[in-house]
Order: structure tokens, then sequence, then C-alpha cells
């Protein structure tokens, strides 16, 4: 059979490949691979720096211009020959060279807060374009689980967006390390200032006698419940204290029909913050909060988690658990089956109001988070519109800034979200004169109640202490000890003295 | 060596070793020097010299990361070791059926696994997906979560070792059988005698890719369980991303990456020599 050479030279190929090489082969090699690749990062480092410096394109640009012409004629008038000078325009193509105008680019990241919040922000967008045709603007929904990491890691390595949404811990977080910029530095900051917002919120966008946020949105949270599911089992409508609610929970939860007491997700998740946290802090276990800002109307900054105070809201917390439909759930499956019937009660924020529209077979009515020892606290707070100091246009970004929290575009943007605004002169109709205004009162009712601003920053430290007591059966006070040193870790890596 | 053959060098050798430096080796020298550094992501770190490593050995976190991390390979590697080989030796054959099940068995090796998280997330929910049927609850369970996590990522990756067996079980000499059948052999005889002592260098290198990949799992974690419920799915990986982007602790992360590196190659390297040996 022919094998063409093949066998050779496989033959000669092993015989290259065992052969050995001598150590200063191998020196002198690896110095020759060295010297290569040291050239090869110069001339990629000189070819990055020639593209990072070099001037802006000069673009030559053929165009047409009119342009006056004297002419001197000579002509005859009465009979004797004149001179008179002609004036004309003539059409000359000249060419001309012009430096091309970069556009600024503005990039906003947000958590999202309706189900489409790209799509709600589309016509701003494009109303904030045909208004500046000079600018270019860019807005960027980011899942809530990832924009923390995001920005954190866009701050570090400084790619970072020009502005963005931030919970007010956030605000304070990236304020306190110095990336936001102090807008009362800005030009027309006064008439910003002027606007008619809420004096809670505007003051809580300060830090440090600065102003790093423009409030956008409210939030808060109330506790949703079936109607028919409660009347099933004839209990009352609204519980008091804790004790009350994990009562009424008991006599609901029936795992035998599929109907649970309480909707509760395990890990990171709002609701299970909403449950632990109101908890905790009615029952006297405190979470500093803001950086130790403190904010208008709440009390102090002294971490008690790990207190008997907080043994004592995670052992409520676990009773409640013992109601509660279980598994691995996300905020959405819980809430896919509070609108399947099968879950009593759940922390809810007011963008699920409109869900019930989807669901008319569902009868939900609202009552507020219940007291504890040291009373009643819920989720609430405000949401604000920041500026990065690593802009690389601030006028621009200051502009689109502007826009989004004038009184027109915010009001767009809450009408869509169904949040509620942190200015007097926006009224959202749904909120009071729509189907469910009786519901939306609740929320905003809520809001007197609010205290947890910490969440956006412990949330996960929180949630995940939750589900190793309730789920996992963990220590209580050892749990709650190693909690708050993780805490302790956040706010010391934040750069905040404690 | 002439200055005629340096160029060759500067065009073979050039470009990759760049590359390799920048990507790789600049990262790498960085993370070991953040290591000695408390930093929080901004601002100037601060040399504080063994402290993120003394910090270590007393982090319970870590070690539980580390005990899962165990679990979770524990549980993979015999898999592993047993399925896609039975399904490369019932496949191996070029006709049209194997051809269609080879192709399908690729698939949830090409698609990207935070659309088989979410896919697997649903099956395991216990209320509303097939899982209900069951009344199991994987995730929510802090002994099995980790074990859920693992069946995905073995999922995941299935075809791929398949085909590793598949091209294994191509290479063996046909002759060894035909000399093995003539002297009596059975088809487990010629299986325990010839293609497994024949596999040996395709475990080696499916064992040692699977364990590498495996000690630095990270996006059926993310994806799957977020490392849920409580800390009962920290992996290495994860508590390494939790450490830098949630906790924002840069230099204590980089000193979890530095021994996390010298764990996974001390792994790979016991896995390589301990399936080599009487090669």
């Amino acid at each position: 059979m022919t094998d063409y050479g093949m066998s050779r030279r496989k033959i000669e190929i092993d015989s290259l490949l065992k052969t050995k090489m001598n150590r200063r082969k191998a020196i002198s090699s690896a110095a020759k691979a060295a010297v290569g690749a040291g050239a090869a990062v110069v001339v990629a480092g000189g070819a990055a720096a020639y593209f990072a410096t070099r001037p802006p394109e000069v673009v030559k640009e053929v165009v047409t211009v009119e342009k006056p012409v004297e002419r001197t004629v000579v002509t005859t008038v009465a009979g004797s020959p004149t001179t008179i000078i002609e004036r004309q325009t003539q059409t000359v193509v000249q060419t001309q060279t012009v430096t091309p105008v970069v556009k600024p680019k503005v990039t906003m990241w947000k958590g999202p807060h309706t189900p489409d919040d790209p799509g709600v922000y589309a016509p701003l967008l494009q109303q904030f374009r045909a208004q500046n045709p000079d600018i270019d603007v860019e807005f960027v929904s980011v899942p809530w689980d990832q924009l923390s990491a995001k920005l954190a890691s866009g701050v570090a390595a400084g790619t970072i967006c020009d502005l963005a949404y931030l919970p007010s811990t956030w605000m304070y977080q990236y304020a306190n390390q110095g990336a936001l910029v102090e807008l009362e530095t800005l030009p027309g900051f006064e008439e910003v200032k002027a606007a008619p917002y809420k004096s809670t919120p505007w003051k809580a966008g300060q830090f440090a006698t600065h102003q790093y946020g423009i409030p956008y949105l409210s939030v808060s949270v109330v506790i949703m419940y079936n109607k028919d599911i409660f009347e099933n089992a004839g209990v009352g409508p609204a519980p008091k204290t804790w004790d009350d609610l994990i009562e009424i929970a008991r006599q609901v939860h029936a795992p035998d029909k599929d109907i649970f007491g309480a909707g509760m997700p395990l890990g990171w998740e709002a609701y299970a913050t909403h449950w632990g946290s109101s908890l905790l802090y009615s029952y006297g276990a405190n979470v500093p909060l803001s950086f130790g800002k403190p904010i208008p109307g709440v009390g102090d900054n002294e971490l008690t988690l790990n207190t008997d105070a907080g043994v004592e809201g995670m052992t409520k917390m676990k009773a409640l658990w013992q109601y509660s439909q279980k598994g691995k759930l996300t905020r959405g499956e819980v809430t896919d089956l509070f609108f399947a019937g099968k879950i009593a009660m759940v922390p809810h924020e007011s963008f699920t109001v409109p869900l019930l529209e989807k669901h008319p077979d569902i009868r939900a009515g609202l009552f507020q988070l219940p007291e504890g020892p040291k009373g009643r606290y819920t989720y609430a707070e405000s949401g604000y519109i920041s500026i990065f100091k690593q802009t690389k246009s601030l006028d621009a970004t200051w502009k689109f800034a502007r826009f989004i929290t004038s009184r027109d575009a915010n009001e767009r943007y809450l009408e869509a979200s169904f949040l509620f605004p942190t200015r007097d002169d926006i009224e959202v109709e749904e909120f009071t004169r729509g189907k469910h205004a009786d519901l939306y009162k609740e929320f905003i009712g809520a809001i007197q109640h609010g205290r947890y601003s910490m969440y956006a920053l412990y949330g996960e430290e929180l949630g995940r202490m939750q589900d190793d007591i309730i789920a996992g059966g963990a220590d209580i006070k050892q749990t709650l000890d190693r909690t708050a040193q993780n805490i302790m870790l956040i706010i010391k890596a934040s750069g905040f003295k404690v | 060596m002439k200055k005629s053959q340096i160029i060759p060098y500067l065009i073979f050798f050039g470009p990759i070793s760049s590359l390799i430096s920048g990507l790789l080796l600049f990262p790498t020298i960085a993370s070991v020097l953040f290591s000695f550094t408390r930093w929080y992501g901004v601002g100037t770190p601060n040399f504080v010299g063994t402290e993120n490593y003394e910090r270590l050995i007393s982090d319970a976190d870590f070690w539980l990361a580390l005990l899962n991390v165990g679990r979770y390979v524990a549980f993979i590697l015999p898999l592993i070791a047993v399925i896609p080989l039975t399904l490369a030796l019932t496949f191996q054959q070029d006709n049209r059926l194997s051809g269609i099940f080879k192709s399908v068995m690729v698939f949830p090796f090409v698609f990207s696994m935070v659309i088989e998280g979410i896919l697997w997330r649903w099956v395991y929910q216990p209320h509303i997906g097939p899982m209900s049927i069951l009344k199991v609850d994987i995730l929510g369970d802090y002994q099995t979560a980790i074990y859920g996590v693992a069946f995905v990522a073995f999922w995941q990756a299935i075809g791929f070792y398949m085909y590793m067996f598949i091209a294994g079980l191509g290479s063996i000499d046909i002759s060894l059988y035909e000399a093995a059948k003539i002297d009596g052999a059975g088809s487990l005889q010629a299986f325990r005698y010839i293609t497994l002592p024949s596999l040996k260098p395709t475990f080696a290198f499916v064992v040692t890719m699977a364990l590498i990949w495996n000690i630095q799992t990270f996006d059926p974690v993310f994806v799957v369980t977020h490392g849920g419920p409580g800390f009962s799915t920290f992996t290495p990986v994860f508590y390494i991303y939790w450490l830098a982007f949630n906790r924002q602790d840069m230099g204590y992360a980089s000193a979890v990456s530095v021994v996390l590196l010298l764990l996974t190659l001390a792994a790979a390297l016991t896995s390589l020599r301990l399936l080599r040996t009487g090669e």
C-alpha cells in the first residue's frame, strides 16, 4: 500500500519531538521569546498610545459658496465711452477644512421599576434628543441583583455611567467615596431647588452638607392579602401586632389544599427583606442606617441587630416561616402564587396593584405591616438621580438629569411605574381617582412608617441571615453575631467611620 | 542565532506572548499584589502584609465554600466518569440515529447557562414545576441544594465529555479486539482488559478538566441559586465575587483567589499524577 512517504515524515517528526533541548538552548530560546514579547508589547503600547492621543480627524469638505464679484465694464453712454463697475454674485466651488463635532454621549443606568423600563424611557429619550440634537443619550436597564456589582466595578475600573438612579443608601455610599458630583456647584441648580419638592426626600438627597441627588420617586410596602382566603377561614383582615399576624397565618394555612399562610421567598429577595427588616426594627433590633447620616424623624444608627431584641424578632420570623410556602422561590414566583390564589398574604410594593387587573378572580385587600414592642416600621424611601464625577461630559449629563427630573418627564415615569412622586406639583391620577385609589392610599400612608434605607446595601446579608435561621435551622444568636460582623465589614469597606 | 532568525520568533511568539502577558500574567500578578493590601475598590490600596491570609484561616464562610465545592465535585466526578462513557459506548457507531443523538447531546453545551439555569430553576420549583408532582424541594433544602446545582452543571457538560470518550474509543486499535476475540475473550472481558486501560489518557484528561472547571464553578451557582438558600451553595469563586462586589473587600477577595489558584493547581496535578500512574 502506498503511504505517500507519511511513515518517513512521521519518524522525522517523532525524532524532532524526542530531541532533548539542553539548558543553554532552552535559556536562549526563552530569552528570544521574551525579547519578542517585549517588542510586541512596545509596538502594541505605541499603537494604543497613538490612537488614544491623536488629534481629532481633519476633514476636507467640498462646498459651494456665493461670492460677490466686481466687474469693470466699458460701455457707451450718450455716445461717449464710459467705465462702470458692475457688482454681481458668482457661485464657486471650494474645499474647506472642517473639524467634525463629536456628540457627547450620556449613559444612564437604572434598576427597573416597571416590567419594561426601556420602553417607558424610549419616548423620553426621543423627546430629549429632539430638544438637544447635539447630545446622544443611552438608557441601560440593569437588573437589581446585578446593579450593585456593576456600580462598584464601574467606579473602581473607571467605566461607570454618567448618571444613575440610586436608592438613597447607594447614593450616600458613593457620595461618601467622593464618586458623585455636588449638584449645587452646577449652573441652574437654584432652579432645580426651587421646584416644589417634598422636604423629606429633598433633604435626604444631601450628604455632608452637599446635595448629591435629585429626588425621583418614593416607594413603600404594605401587606396584600387574599380576601377570600381570609373570609373562608373566618379571620379578621388587619392584624395589629406580629403575634396577631402569625396567628392569622396559622389559621389560614392549609398546605394539603395548597394554601399557605404567608408568601416568603428565600435569599436576597425584597419580600424576604420586607418581612424580616420590619420585624427586626419593630422589636428594636437596629441596623445602622445610611452611613451615620441621620434620617429626619428616624432613630439612631447604632447596630443592635445581635441583641435580645434581634433574637426575639427572628424567633417570630421562624414562627411565621412554619406557615409559609416552602422552596427557594423568587419574588416573581411568590407573586405568581399569590395571584394563583395559593398565598394568603405577602408584602408588596405599589407596582403590584395594576396586576390585579389581570386577575379579576382575586379579591385583594391591603393592610399595614404590624406593630412590634418598638412600633411599626416598613420599607419606604426615595430614590435619586445622581451624577458620577467620572462623566466625560458634565454639561450634557446635567442637562439630561434636569430633563428626566423635570415635572413632565418625572410624571410620565411615575404614571407608568405606579410609584409615588417626590414633588407636590405631580399628581398621578391613578392614585387619586383611579379604580384602586383606596389601595394606593394605604401605600401612601405607609410612607410615614418608612425606615430601612439600608436595604439596598445590607439586603443580601440580611436575606441570607434569615434563610440560615428560618430554613437552615442555624442558631439565632450566632447567626445574628456573624451578620452584625459582616455588616460592620461592609460599613468599613464603604469608608465610613464607625 | 542570526538576526534573520529573530524575526520569525517575533512574529510567532510576540503576539501570543503579549496576549498571555496582558490577559493572564498581569491580572494574576496584580491579584497576588492586591492580596497583601486592604482595598475597597476605590482609593489607594494599603499594604497589610499577610493579614488577609491570616483572616482566611478563621473565616467560616471560606471553609464552608470549600466544603460545598468538595461536595459538588464529589457528586459530579463519578457521574462524569460513568454516564458520558456509557453514552459514548452506545452511540459511537456512525449511523443516522447515533448522529442525531450525538448532535442533541451537544446542545446544552452550546446554549448559555443563563437560559439553562432559569429553565432548571423552573424544573426544580416545588409548586408549579415538574417537581411539584413529587413534592420535592431540592433547591430550598440546605442539604440538597448544592447537588441540584451540580446536576445542572453536569447536564450542561455531558455532551462535551461524551465526545471526549468517543474520540478516545476511536483511537483504540481495532486489532486488539480481534486478537482478544480469537483468544476467546467475551465483550465484558474486552471492555475490562482493552477498552478501560486504553481509555486511561482520556480519563486523565476528562477528570482533570472536570476538576479544574468544577472547582472554579460560578455560573450555575449564580443563575440557579445565587449562593442560597443562606450560604448553602456558596462555592469559592462565588464567594470571591461576593467579597469583591457585595462587600467591596477587593484585597481579601484577591487573597481567596490566590489560595483557590493554588488549590486548583494542586488538585489538577494530583489527579494527573494518580491517573497516569502505570501508563
